[in-house]
């Protein structure tokens, strides 16, 4: 092969590799154009269902999927913050679901959604995603075992007065959980973060409900 | 630069016994290990393997006169990433809850040995039906091995059987979950990465010891890997 025919072939090869690039980049923008509004529906079907589980049966008229208020302060401790998504009825602030992640489980982090009475009382708490060991730190999940119901009920002030006093469910301290057994770090981790995140959201409560503050984003599940 | 096609035949008996990509090639070990905890994930995993292998084969075989061999790796690679991606785009919207378990090994199909290795050695040499066939062969043959590698830990591991079948099959498949004995009860080890280690070195005992006994009077025990 002379200079001449080599330098066309390998122009040649260029340019077949520059469609074949063209083609794919088509075939994907095609069919995330196809697939995007589905999966766009699949995640908010999920988020809805997600924040129902933890805030069981509290009426409200609003969205609380769309109803985001970014969080604009960060909490002490290992906690990343994701979202606060406020639950209203007539307008009025009723309940708020927190959207955080433990960063120090046993392998990586732990998505929590903690449902929160206005007051700051847990109505439940549910694991979104972890990497826990199975059949150990993975009894955090509620399909697996009944641990996270512990939660229910609890507040940093402690047990709810109108309940009787000697039976109600204490404050949310590492201490006052019934332990999981072989995974001591996995417990201690949501115990902890669900505990930071109740201090951050008693002195950011006028804040989180401010409409004013901080409008909410449009599409939390396009990040 | 085509040679003769194999008998189909031949393709399916390399791709499900002689040169089965988890038994005898070991190509794409580490979802194989990874993702054989439950039944559902590894056919999961294994069906998203097989129709990337059948994209790919067919497409790269389609091509195969067009492309010189200056550029034919990043081709192939190009090919494979992309039906992976639409792959995963269609799992997203179709088995969201599935697709978000496989997470990052569903991506990691594009660096899967077994797939640019079928791409590069046979079905840029070979005509279309017999680069499907080879295909679905061996596809067909690595789905095998991560269902029963899966549903063996899952049994061993966690006492159920199609656990959490809904995400694969929708939600009037919750019923095909078998329970067969308390999740407390299971042997741990069966559900941890050195569960899949042990799990696929058994299975691979068995195999050779299957091996041996067809070929007792012959000189060689272990059969070599046909590509």
């Amino acid at each position: 092969m002379n200079k001449d025919a080599a330098s066309r072939y390998s122009g040649r090869s260029a340019r077949l590799l520059a469609g074949f690039v063209a083609a794919a980049v088509l075939c994907i923008v095609l069919t995330n154009y196809l697939t995007h509004p589905r999966a766009k529906a699949a995640r908010e079907r999920q988020m809805a269902n997600a924040l129902a589980s933890v805030l069981a049966d509290t009426p409200h008229d609003n969205q609380p999927t769309d109803d985001v208020s970014a969080p604009h302060a960060v909490s002490p401790g290992p906690v990343r913050w994701r979202a606060v998504h406020r639950v209203r009825l007539g307008g009025k602030p009723v309940a708020a679901v927190l959207d955080i992640e433990a960063l120090d489980g046993y392998s990586g982090g732990i998505g929590l959604l903690i449902g929160l009475t206005v007051e700051g009382r847990i109505i439940a708490v549910r694991v979104t995603e972890h990497r826990e060991t199975p059949g150990l730190g993975d009894r955090i999940e509620h399909r697996r075992s009944n641990w996270i119901e512990q939660f229910a009920g609890r507040s940093l002030a402690g047990p709810d007065p109108e309940l009787d006093a000697g039976s109600g469910p204490a404050s949310v301290a590492s201490a006052d959980f019934d332990a999981l057994s072989g995974a001591t770090v996995t417990a201690r981790a949501v115990v902890n973060a669900v505990n930071d995140a109740l201090i951050w959201f008693n002195e950011n409560r006028e804040q989180v409900f401010d409409n004013t503050a901080k409008q909410a984003m449009s599409d939390p599940g396009a990040s | 630069m085509t040679t003769t096609d194999p008998d189909p035949r031949e393709s399916w008996m390399n791709g499900l016994w002689r040169s089965n990509p988890g038994l005898v090639t070991l190509l794409g070990l580490c979802p194989l290990l990874a993702l054989s905890n439950t039944t559902i994930n590894a056919l999961g995993l294994g069906l998203a393997t097989l129709a990337a292998l059948t994209i790919t084969n067919v497409s790269v075989s389609l091509l195969r006169d067009l492309v010189p061999t200056a550029i034919r790796l990043p081709v192939h690679v190009l090919i494979i990433a992309t039906s992976v991606t639409v792959i995963e785009l269609s799992m997203q919207a179709w088995l969201t809850e599935l697709h978000a378990v496989l997470g990052i090994f569903l991506p990691l199909i594009v660096t899967n040995c077994l797939i640019l290795g079928r791409a590069q050695v046979f079905a840029c040499h070979h005509g279309v039906r017999a680069a499907l066939h080879d295909a679905l062969a061996n596809g067909t043959g690595f789905l095998l091995v991560l269902v029963v590698l899966g549903s063996s830990r899952e049994l061993l591991g966690q006492g159920t059987l199609l656990a959490d079948a809904e995400r694969l099959f929708g939600e009037q498949a919750a019923a095909l979950s078998i329970n067969v004995f308390a999740a407390e009860q299971g042997l741990l080890l069966a559900l941890l990465p050195p569960g899949a280690f042990i799990a696929l070195g058994l299975l691979l005992a068995v195999r050779n010891a299957c091996l041996s006994g067809f070929a007792r009077n012959s000189d060689t025990l272990t059969t070599r890997p046909e590509l």
